[in-house]
């Protein structure tokens, strides 16, 4: 967990500084940490599957279109 | 549309939010909207996003009302359309908790393609219409301003996926941790519950175990967090995608509970279903009832018949597999007006949370017009010792109509409870259930079931009891 949560280049500030208003809700701050740990590992793989689904739907509507000429 | 009011009554659960809260005046149900929240609900409402997702049915429709009393800071009164039935999530079954976190995403989804963000995600709001689940914050949206976190990403994982997971892998059972754990099964509850084996599921590993560690590295740090300057959109619904997909992937087969099967294995059908049907809806034909609470309803068989009454329905039972296959089939047909869900009679939810105000009590949440209780009367007698006058007791505090099935100790069923234990029910006999039953209770009706000895009664609640 460590250098994953210390490579994304947060910063935890001192008890007492202002911390950013999150809605009402404590949202916790590993909670916070890992969810912008992984922000971009999930970024990463969304960008690929949504690149997947548009390739293979290019190829079944292509593949439709020559089917129907057919 | 101007309302008068008596003295509002606050929600015992409707504190923690600032952004408004629940009130009943004569009955009727009402959410203030605080002047701090004004900007973020005209944004809900003008976006178009209040207008998709009601249409869509996944949102509790509302209509703006004026009051009479002024409430202070308030920006605007609404009425939401009622739930028949309040439920909570440790009542709902596997599939119900699995459909509720899939609504959640969905409209989370929703929201960002708007350029909002729910801001929780509390499997407390969402009910259900029947089998449909439906969200009822419509104070849960908030415009997006920071840098794309999702506030609620704990607040999911402990509310839907970490239940998920514990009912699936460890025991249905574990839907109770809901109930122990109001504001979610913590994760580190979940991690230590789960076996070894989760953590081959990337999704489980990473929102629940992963999760789990790094909120435990962090606990007693003495810190507070700033945001990185930019986390980008794709990430932000790439996140909403992980766990859809994570949800998606926790599936539960209800085979082999204890009762899920009880129709399927039972000689019972042969002997006298067909007679049994046709006196319950009978019976329900004369007591025209708008709810019904079907106590010990098994898959659901009954709860229909009394749908076809024109009642809205409650299905209740103990086992997590029978009340799935209700729920399941309940959903294949979009069915609205049955709500199944798992209770147990000998311990049912009783008042809970903050001043025991927050969650209601199963009893305290509804006044059905008439109770069923059909081959259900032994499991509480014989199988847990609660004496007949105390059963009458509860079913006349609970309704004014009862349609009950006694089950004599000459029933296959009753034998088998009894093979293993001492026989102590002496007073067991249709004359001891009809005595204890009088003192609450005028027998409309008393019709023997053909071919059986069970016998099937029309009750109505003494007056003067």
């Amino acid at each position: 967990m460590g250098p994953l949560l210390d490579g994304v280049g947060l910063v935890i500030r001192d008890a007492g500084t202002p911390p950013y208003m999150l809605g009402y809700l404590d949202a916790g701050t590993g909670s916070l940490l890992f969810q912008w740990a992984i922000a971009g590992l999930l970024g990463f793989v969304f960008a690929l599957k949504t690149s997947w689904r548009r390739i293979s739907s290019w190829f079944s509507r292509r593949s439709g279109s020559e089917d129907g000429d057919a | 549309m101007k309302t008068a009011m008596r003295e509002p009554a606050w929600h015992g659960a409707s504190f923690r939010d600032p952004s408004g809260h629940i009130l009943t005046v004569d009955g009727e149900l009402y959410r203030t909207v605080s002047e701090d929240y004004a900007r973020d609900y005209d944004r809900l409402m003008s976006s178009g996003l209040y207008r998709a997702i009601t249409d869509a049915g996944q949102l509790i429709a509302h209509e703006e009302v004026r009051l009479l009393t002024d409430i202070g800071g308030t920006y605007r009164v609404l009425r939401p359309e009622r739930i028949p039935f309040v439920s909570y999530p440790w009542e709902w079954s596997f599939s119900q908790l699995r459909d509720a976190a899939l609504l959640t995403l969905d409209i989370a989804e929703q929201a960002l393609e708007r350029d909002m963000v729910l801001k929780d995600a509390s499997a407390f709001n969402v009910q259900f219409i029947g089998t449909r689940p439906v969200f009822i914050d419509t104070l849960s949206f908030e415009t997006q301003t920071d840098g794309g976190s999702w506030v609620a990403y704990r607040q999911f994982c402990e509310h839907f996926l970490a239940p998920l997971e514990l009912r699936r892998r460890v025991h249905p059972s574990l839907a109770g941790l809901s109930r122990e754990y109001l504001d979610g099964v913590p994760l580190e509850v979940a991690h230590a519950l789960l076996p070894v084996t989760s953590r081959l599921r990337p999704s489980t590993m990473m929102h629940i175990h992963a999760h789990s560690a790094a909120q435990r590295r962090y606990a007693d740090a003495q810190a507070t967090v700033e945001r990185p300057r930019f986390v980008s959109g794709t990430s932000r619904r790439a996140l909403l995608d992980s766990l859809r997909s994570a949800v998606k992937a926790c599936r539960w087969e209800p085979n082999g509970t204890e009762w899920s099967g009880y129709y399927e294995n039972t000689n019972y059908e042969a002997c006298s279903m067909e007679h049994k049907t046709s006196l319950t809806r009978e019976f329900l034909h004369a007591i025209a009832p708008r709810t019904i609470w079907d106590l010990g309803a098994n898959t659901g068989r009954f709860s229909r018949i009394a749908v076809e009454s024109g009642a809205y329905t409650v299905s209740l039972d103990v086992d997590h597999g029978a009340v799935e296959k209700a729920y399941r089939a309940g959903r294949e047909t979009g069915e609205e007006r049955i709500l199944p869900l798992v209770a147990d009679l000998m311990n049912p939810t009783p008042n809970m949370g903050w001043a025991l105000r927050e969650r209601d009590s199963l009893f305290g949440r509804g006044s059905p017009d008439g109770v069923l209780a059909l081959a259900l009367i032994h499991h509480i007698a014989i199988a847990n010792n609660v004496p007949l006058p105390r059963i009458a007791a509860l079913f006349a505090d609970l309704a004014p109509w009862l349609i009950i099935e006694f089950v004599p100790k000459s029933d296959s069923q009753v034998r088998r409870m009894l093979s293993s234990r001492r026989d102590i029910f002496s007073s067991y006999t249709r004359e001891g259930f009809e005595a204890a039953f009088k003192d609450r209770f005028v027998i409309e009706r008393s019709v023997p079931l053909a071919e059986c000895d069970r016998v099937m009664y029309l009750m109505r609640t003494r007056s003067d009891a």
